[in-house]
Parts: C-alpha cells; structure tokens; sequence
C-alpha cells in the first residue's frame, strides 16, 4: 500500500477531516485494497488507543511550587520612606555583598564555569528544586527558592521586611554570609550560586532582620 | 469565550495581579505536566519542565502577543523545554523505573491496559519532534492549525510528521505484537 494519496486519506479520516466526496473516495479505496484497509483499521486503532492513553495527575505541591517561584509584582507596589531615601546606596551595598558572597564559596568549593559566577535575578530556563517559606504574621515575609539552571544550584531570595536583612546560609559545614537581601533590589529578589552540592544535602539558611532572628528555613537538594 | 479568559488573566498579571497568573496554573498544569510525562516518561523532569515552562511564561509575559492563543504560545515553551530535557539526558533517556513489561501479559490484565504500556513505550522509541506532534494531536488533543501555531511550521508539514509519527508507532506495536 505505497499510494500517498491514499495514505493521506486514511490520516486525515482518523483525525476527522475529510469532506464527503473524500471519504467516498477513501472508501473505494478501502475496498480495492486490503493492505490499505489493514492500515486503515490498524492506525485507527493507534489512534483510539493514543486518545485514551491515561492522565497522569500532576504532583500535588506542583501549583505551589509554581507559584512560589514567582518574582513578586512590583508594580504599584508602597516603598518604605528608609528605601526611598537609600535605595542605591543598598543597591551598591547588595552589589558589592554578593560579590564577595559568590568569591566566599567560590574559594570554598573551587573554580567554577565563568557563567556560574553571575549573580541576579533568576534565569530562564531554571528548574525549581525546593522552596521554604516564613510563616505569616512575622516583620519578614517571604520565601527562599532552590533553583537549578545551566550554571549549576542556587538559592532564590524574595523577602520583604522593614529593613536590611541578613542570611547566613550553611550547608556541608560551610557557611555564607550574604547581607542586605530584602526589598533591596527592584525587582525585590536575589540569587545566589551554590555549587558542588549532593543530592540529599540540608542547606540551612538563618535569617537576621536588624540583627535580630527572623526565621530559619532549611531546603533540601532532590 | 476561553481565549477572552486567558487574556483577561494575562492583562490582570501584566498589571500586578498576582491571583491571576495561579488561575492561568491551575488551568494549564495538568495538560502541561501530562504533555511532558509523555514527551519524557519521567515524573521528576515532568515537574521541572512544567515548572520551568510557567516561570519562562511569567517571566516574558510582556512578550506575549495577544494576537495569537495564550495556550498555544506556552504549549510551545513546554515542548521547547521537553526537547530541550531530552537533548540534555546523557547515555540515553531517564526513564520512571524499569523498561515496562511489554510481553503479552498475565492472565486478568486488561488488553486496554497492555496496550497502553506499548504504545506509551513505543512512542519514547521514536523521535522526539515527531513524538511531540502526536502528544500535541493525541494527549492535548490541538487541531492540526494550533499544532502549526505551536510548533512554528506549516500545517502542511505538521501533518506530514503526524502521518509518519503514526506509521512509525504501528510498526513498533506491530513488532510488539508479533507481525
């Protein structure tokens, strides 16, 4: 059964697109060839079989760790009067702390990819690894994200709060201090690189709010 | 009356409406997360490319053209990203557990369900672009005009890897079945 042009009918009455005059014509074709009649019926059932096929429930947690990856909107968003006022003096601040934050682990853990020694906003094409969030009702809000991407792990930070806050994040006994991480970039997160972390490691990470503690978290590499 | 939807919640996120993008979630993850599990046949990369497609979808959402179907514009970053897992998978493709039993079965098990394994494993044994527009047609269940939207080509080359995606998967169910 090598006639294109019968093949075509046979695809297109599968997925229900032929006209009258095509299906009459695809059924004399159906009777003049058995081998066409037998890809006929063979693919109809494929197709049957491929449209039943079950569904798969997605993950319970999958929506909340969705949208807990999420940056926070900005837009319309209240400024306190302290970030108006300073706003890239803690830009600078967070620039600066950063830095210096990814050359601590980078003499902890070793060199690394020049790619991977970038710090910002979270790239695309991220894959979403674990999330902890602080609980309601505190002066700190927020979330720390555990993020995968092409450049190796990194932690996500989206908090807000009244003032300058602290992390000091610790895994394998090591320990990174990064400061200045709350509503102090526009939009209000940062991230951090990880590297050479196993699967199965507790990164912990200490959160301070104008020196005082203000939640600790702990996340886990899948 | 759906296409109105989506693009109300896409304006209403635009706008800082946080509520809004999780309605788009809710509506979307379960098509997506399915899309991927039969692009992947792998729970864990399942997740992440579900994942990762909203993330990429909230994060351009300024660059969504509202001229064209919102589901269709984030169909298209899923598979992107499902064939983007699949290229980055090293000796060979992770799959959930052990190749699955694809003998004929013990007695009592439904012909449905040992049906359903074979063509669910003969569809990681063809390749993934052409796998991709049978998940399109046969698991999103989208007209051959939505599969050229998402995939970027011709409606007449959608169908052409349709036709030969299908012929392909009944020879592997054919080898299966002793032909």
């Amino acid at each position: 059964m090598n006639d294109p042009a019968t093949q075509e009918l046979i695809h297109a009455d599968i997925d229900g697109e032929l006209n009258g005059a095509q299906r009459a014509q695809l059924a004399r074709a159906l009777l003049s060839d058995p081998e066409a009649r037998a890809l006929h019926d063979d693919l109809k059932r494929l197709s049957a079989s491929l449209d039943v096929l079950p569904v798969v429930e997605p993950p319970p947690d999958l929506m909340t760790n969705i949208l807990s990856a999420l940056p926070q909107p900005t837009a319309g968003r209240a400024r306190p009067a302290w970030w108006v006022e300073h706003r890239w003096r803690y830009a600078a601040l967070v620039a600066g702390v950063l830095a210096a934050g990814t050359l601590v682990f980078e003499t902890v853990h070793g060199p690394g990819s020049d790619s991977a020694e970038m710090t910002g906003t979270l790239a695309t094409g991220s894959a979403i690894l674990d999330a902890a969030a602080l609980p309601p009702g505190g002066e700190l809000s927020g979330r720390v994200v555990l993020y995968r991407d092409g450049t190796g792990l990194g932690l996500r930070f989206q908090l807000a709060g009244p003032g300058p806050v602290n992390a000091s994040i610790s895994s394998g006994g090591q320990t990174l201090q990064v400061n200045d991480l709350a509503a102090a970039a526009d939009p209000p997160e940062r991230t951090v690189p990880l590297r050479k972390l196993a699967s199965g490691q507790e990164i912990k990470v200490a959160l301070r709010l104008g020196g005082r503690p203000a939640g600790d978290l702990s996340l886990r590499v899948p | 009356m759906k296409e109105e939807d989506d693009a109300t919640l896409v304006q209403r996120s635009l706008q800082g409406d946080g509520t809004a993008f999780g309605q788009l979630v809710e509506r979307y993850q379960r098509t997506i997360f399915n899309a991927a599990m039969r692009m992947l046949r792998n729970t864990d990369d399942a997740r992440d490319v579900t994942q990762t497609a909203f993330l990429k979808a909230f994060e351009h959402l300024r660059d969504y053209d509202p001229a064209f179907r919102f589901y269709s514009w984030l169909y298209r970053i899923a598979v992107n990203e499902s064939l983007d897992a699949l290229s980055s998978r090293k000796g060979g493709e992770a799959l959930d557990g052990a190749e699955p039993d694809e003998s004929p079965g013990p007695e009592g098990r439904a012909e449905g369900e040992q049906m359903g394994r074979a063509i669910e494993a003969a569809l990681m044994r063809i390749n993934p672009e052409l796998r991709s527009v049978i998940v399109l047609r046969h698991i999103v269940h989208l007209s051959y005009h939505d599969m050229a939207d998402i995939l970027q080509l011709p409606e007449k080359t959608v169908k052409s890897r349709l036709y030969s995606a299908r012929q392909l998967l009944r020879e592997q169910l054919r080898e299966y079945q002793g032909h």
